[in-house]
């Protein structure tokens, strides 16, 4: 076997037991023909795996989470003075007078819905007047026929009428 | 980490700030020591820390329970604090403090032998986690700290398992290099 690529696995599957059984076997073998490989794998093991072993576990202070809390807080605070931000838009937008202006407001309202409909009314009747007449129009232009009006002998029967014919 | 009961999920996701603390019990240990291996600096770790959580509150509405909130929790947390390590780095002369970490890691680490000096542990831990980049930082941690697998790794960074190899090998290669500058310094 290689021992180039001996130390490879040394360096990281062999020290960190990411080996199956049969490959960690053969390094083994290996180990106890090659006297370099294995003083390698010793000068791994006490010089950069060791250290680590024992690193002490450190108790975080307490004043973290009364940060985080506080930052959470603040962040649901925001978020509520939306909402609430959210209703008083909606609330100025349907605002409703005093007592005070109540009466002339309800007034004006009336005066409002009164000259809308007097106008629509208006309007309605004026256009089925004129209606009426183009129907009286079209109806005697339909009764009559064409050639009362071309042969017409009598005619209206008025003196400058009578001079040219 | 233990699981988060779905009830309780749901609860927060309704905006139940009590739910949301038994989030924060739960799960604020985890949180705060990757944060802080990555970050590697205690006051800019409570920052990404209530980062990470404000993030947790905001987006938990679009947690589908697809994926183990465990792993969602390590993802955001790592994303938090790459992105703040990144941040610093920018505002900062990066070759600069590269350097000085450098300067700094070797002083720590001379005349210290790590089977023996337990209180320096710390300090060598943190010289370690200094010399390498951000990236290969964040898989030494959840391996070698949290001690998650590199299929959970993967599924946590969202990248191939193999860059996870990949990075795991050259973050080691770094450290042993680092190892090996510090003993010729020795002598």
């Amino acid at each position: 076997m290689n021992c180039e690529k001996i130390k490879e696995s040394i360096l990281t599957d062999y020290i960190d037991n990411e080996m199956n059984d049969e490959e960690r076997m053969r390094l083994n073998i290996h180990f106890a023909r090659c006297r370099r490989c294995k003083e390698f794998f010793e000068t791994v093991k006490n010089t950069v795996v060791k250290p680590f072993a024992n690193a002490k576990k450190i108790e975080p202070p307490a004043i973290i989470w009364h940060r985080v809390k506080e930052a959470v807080m603040a962040k649901q605070q925001k978020k509520l003075g939306f909402v609430a931000s959210m209703l008083e838009k909606l609330k100025s937008a349907f605002y409703v007078p005093k007592p005070a202006l109540a009466m002339s407001t309800i007034m004006a309202l009336v005066l409002i819905v009164v000259l809308t409909t007097t106008l629509k009314f208006s309007n309605k009747e004026a256009s089925e007047t004129n209606r009426e007449d183009q129907a009286e129009y079209s109806t005697y232009s339909i009764e009559t026929p064409v050639s009362a009006f071309l042969n017409n002998d009598s005619g209206f029967g008025t003196l400058v009428e009578k001079y040219f014919l | 980490m233990p699981d988060i009961a779905k009830e309780t999920l749901i609860k927060v996701q309704e905006g139940d700030i009590e739910s949301f603390e038994n989030i924060y019990k739960e799960t604020s240990g985890f949180v705060y020591n990757v944060a802080f291996r990555i970050v590697n600096n205690k006051q800019d770790t409570e920052e990404v820390v209530q980062d990470v959580f404000l993030n947790i509150y905001r987006n938990l509405k679009s947690f589908r329970f697809q994926s183990s909130f465990k792993t969602w929790v390590y993802r955001i947390t790592v994303n938090c604090a790459i992105n703040h390590v990144k941040k610093m780095a920018r505002e900062n002369n990066r070759v600069k403090e590269y350097g000085n970490n450098l300067i700094q890691a070797g002083k720590i680490s001379q005349g210290l032998e790590i089977e023996k000096v337990n209180e320096g542990q710390e300090e060598i831990i943190s010289s370690f986690l200094k010399i390498l980049d951000v990236n290969q930082r964040a898989c030494i941690v959840l391996r070698n700290i949290e001690g998650l697998s590199y299929q959970e790794i993967s599924d946590t960074l969202k990248i191939n398992i193999n860059t996870v190899r990949t990075r795991l090998k050259r973050a080691r290669e770094k450290l042993l290099n680092f190892g090996k500058e510090v003993i010729k310094n020795e002598l």
